[in-house]
This record gives structure tokens, sequence and C-alpha cells, in this order.
């Protein structure tokens, strides 16, 4: 009953303390929710955590949620926040030596071998590549261009969800592809 | 920061970006279609672009295929609404719903009677007990106020872990599930 409604129904749902529609909500959002998270904090143990900690968050405050935004873009909001406070405690686990874990750099994901081996290679080496030079861009370039390729948000959805001018996200989109694309000339040129 | 590719000379450049990004009108991206036919920069930025976006693809499939883990939120919440939905049928049934009613009044009654009785008789009762322990000095934090009588309370008790321990028992009895999602959490993790 509740996969026909659309986000803001079941948010609306979810605020008289429809559990089924919260239940519904997440599960819609879960997997793109992983992906972002999983591009920001670069492994999937953590990203879990954030996932876990972003819909808790969502939990305690749908109540709040009056649907002025969009869901999209509260919900990317929350998950943003929780990657960030992740990566906050994995510093200080990592500053008292208890864990090295510090999201910098992104865990490599076993590729499936298809039915060319060469142009599986050819593949796997570029998907490297890019997670690699990904990986090495700042922090507030890097959310951008996820948000807009794994999440395939528009420039105001990003701009929406980071609260942040139109003009600065498209500069950030902008300059995170043209830095890509340089890093990855760099590697064919060598 | 980064070198100039030599596309960038030419000036439908910036656009080239909006192009593969989808954040172009129909017309626009026509116009850019017939630009690309004729432009070797842009034609050679666009295979670029192409192969960049067929790795972001890649990626996003291998993130994809990454199983959520077991004991999830989803999965939690579906516990949770085993245990709401058990609560609500017990509830909504006639002798049930009497009986809470009943326990309502009486827990309301209690907390009531507490906060009207709880300096005078913490004061001279000099002992602790529930009814002691359920009074707001006890819940503040840094310990009760010097100036209150509940001083020669905290004074004449001569195990003063079994404030804590009543302190535990009142706070989990009183605070509302829903108010605290960490709270919840445990919960759950209890349940499972």
């Amino acid at each position: 009953m509740h996969s026909s409604l659309d986000d803001e129904k079941l948010a609306e749902l979810s605020r008289t303390g429809d559990v089924d529609a919260f239940d519904a909500l997440m599960r819609r959002w879960e997997k793109k929710m992983f992906a972002l998270c999983y591009g920001i904090m670069g492994n999937a143990e953590d990203a879990h955590d954030a996932v876990q900690e972003a819909f808790q968050s969502a939990f305690k405050t749908i109540g709040r949620f009056r649907g002025e935004s969009k869901f999209s873009s509260w919900i990317h909001r929350i998950a943003v926040n929780a990657c960030i406070t992740q990566k906050r405690k994995n510093k200080r686990l990592a500053e008292s030596g208890f864990d090295s874990t510090d999201g910098g750099s992104w865990e490599p994901v076993a590729p499936e071998i298809g039915s060319n081996p060469l142009l599986h290679l050819e593949r796997a080496e570029l998907t490297s590549a890019v997670r690699a030079a990904i990986s090495s861009l700042p922090e507030e370039i890097r959310l951008a261009v996820l948000m807009k390729e794994f999440q395939n948000l528009t420039f105001q959805e990003i701009s929406d969800t980071l609260e942040l001018p139109l003009s600065t996200v498209k500069s950030r989109v902008y300059t995170g592809f043209k830095l890509l694309r340089d890093k990855l000339s760099n590697r064919n040129a060598t | 920061m980064y070198e100039k590719h030599p596309s960038e000379d030419c000036p439908v450049e910036d656009r080239l970006l909006d192009y593969h990004l989808g954040e172009m009108s129909r017309s626009d991206s026509l116009m850019i279609d017939g630009h690309l036919r004729a432009c070797e920069h842009c034609r050679m930025f666009s295979l670029e672009f192409d192969s960049l976006n067929s790795a972001f693809a890649s990626i996003r499939a291998d993130i994809d295929a990454i199983p959520i883990r077991q004991g999830s939120f989803t999965q939690k919440k579906g516990v949770l609404s085993g245990f709401v939905e058990s609560i609500r049928s017990y509830a909504l049934h006639p002798i049930s719903a009497t009986a809470l009613a009943v326990i309502a009044v009486v827990t309301l009654g209690l907390v009531m009677i507490t906060s009207e009785n709880d300096d005078s008789e913490i004061a001279s009762a000099g002992t602790p007990g529930i009814l002691a322990t359920s009074s707001p000095s006890v819940v503040e934090e840094g310990g009760p106020n010097p100036s209150t009588p509940s001083e020669n309370n905290v004074e004449q008790d001569p195990d003063p872990n079994s404030v804590d321990s009543s302190k535990e028992i009142r706070l989990a009895y009183v605070e509302p599930i829903s108010d605290d999602g960490v709270r919840l959490t445990d919960l759950l993790s209890e349940l499972e």
C-alpha cells in the first residue's frame, strides 16, 4: 500500500506515527543513501554506520519535517551530516590510536569479471583511476560531484540540500569534473 | 590548480558540462549536438566525459552490489513495527484498554502525590525510596541543591549507590520511547 505513495505523503504519514510509512521511506532511500555515504566515507563499514546514524536522526526529526523543502533534499542533508559526524568520530579514534580509518581513500570493491577479460581489465583500471581521482578531490568539491553523479541530483537539488547558492554548486561541480579530467589525462599521458 | 585543456579554447566548452550533466534544455542540447559534429576539441572533451561517466556508472554499480549489512535500520524497523503493532492491538482490546487506562490513572496519581510530598517526605523520612527518587531534585545534574532539605537525605543515606540505581529506574520508566532515538535503538538491540 505504502509503496505507491510519494515521499512527501509518506513523510506526512510518518509524522502522525505511521511506522510502516517511515519503514517504506527508509527502504526506498536505503540504497541511494548508502551510495552517497560510501562516496563520502570511502568504505562500506563507515558508510553503513553513517546510513544507520542518518536513519536514526531522520526517525527522531521526522516530526519537524514540514514539507517546505523536498523530502529528497531533507534526507540527503541528514545523510551528509551523518557522514560528517562519522568522519569526526573516526578522526577522534585515529588521534586516540584506536583506529586508523580516515575515510580518505576508497576501499576497493571486488569487480565482476565479464566475458571479455581485456575489456574488463581496461574498465577496472579506469574505474580504479577514477576512484583515486575522486579521493584526491577537495572534500566540498567531491561532495558536489558525488551528489551529481551518484545521486543524479540537479544543481538546484544539490543547492537545496547543501544550503549553498546555485552558482557555488555549479562552480564546485565544474571544478570537480575539470580536476578529474585533468588527473585522468595526466594518467593517460604517463 | 589544474592545467588548461586544449578544448577550453572553444567558447562552448563551458556549456559542455551542462550538456553532459543533463542540465540543459532540449533546444540547447540539439545545438550542442550540431556543434560536436563540427568541433574536434569539444568532441574529444565529450569522449573523455563519456569515459568518465561510464567509470562513475561502474563504481555506482559496484556500490549497489554491496549487500546492506545485517541488522540494518530497516530490519530493525521491522521489529519495531511488530512491537508497536502488538502494543496497538493489545491497547485496542476493550478489557486491555480499560486496564491500561486504570494503570495510567494510578501512575499519574502516584507521580502527582510524589511531586506534592517530595520535599517534606524526604526531609522527614530520612531514607530514600522510589517516591523520593522521583523528585526533580534527584534528576538535576550536579547532585542535590544544598539549600533544599534533600541534602539531609543524601547525607544520612548509608548507601549512595542506591540513589543512582533508583534514578536509572525512574528515568527508564518516565522517558517516552519516541523522544529519544538512541534509547529506542538500545531497546531494539535488546530485543534482538
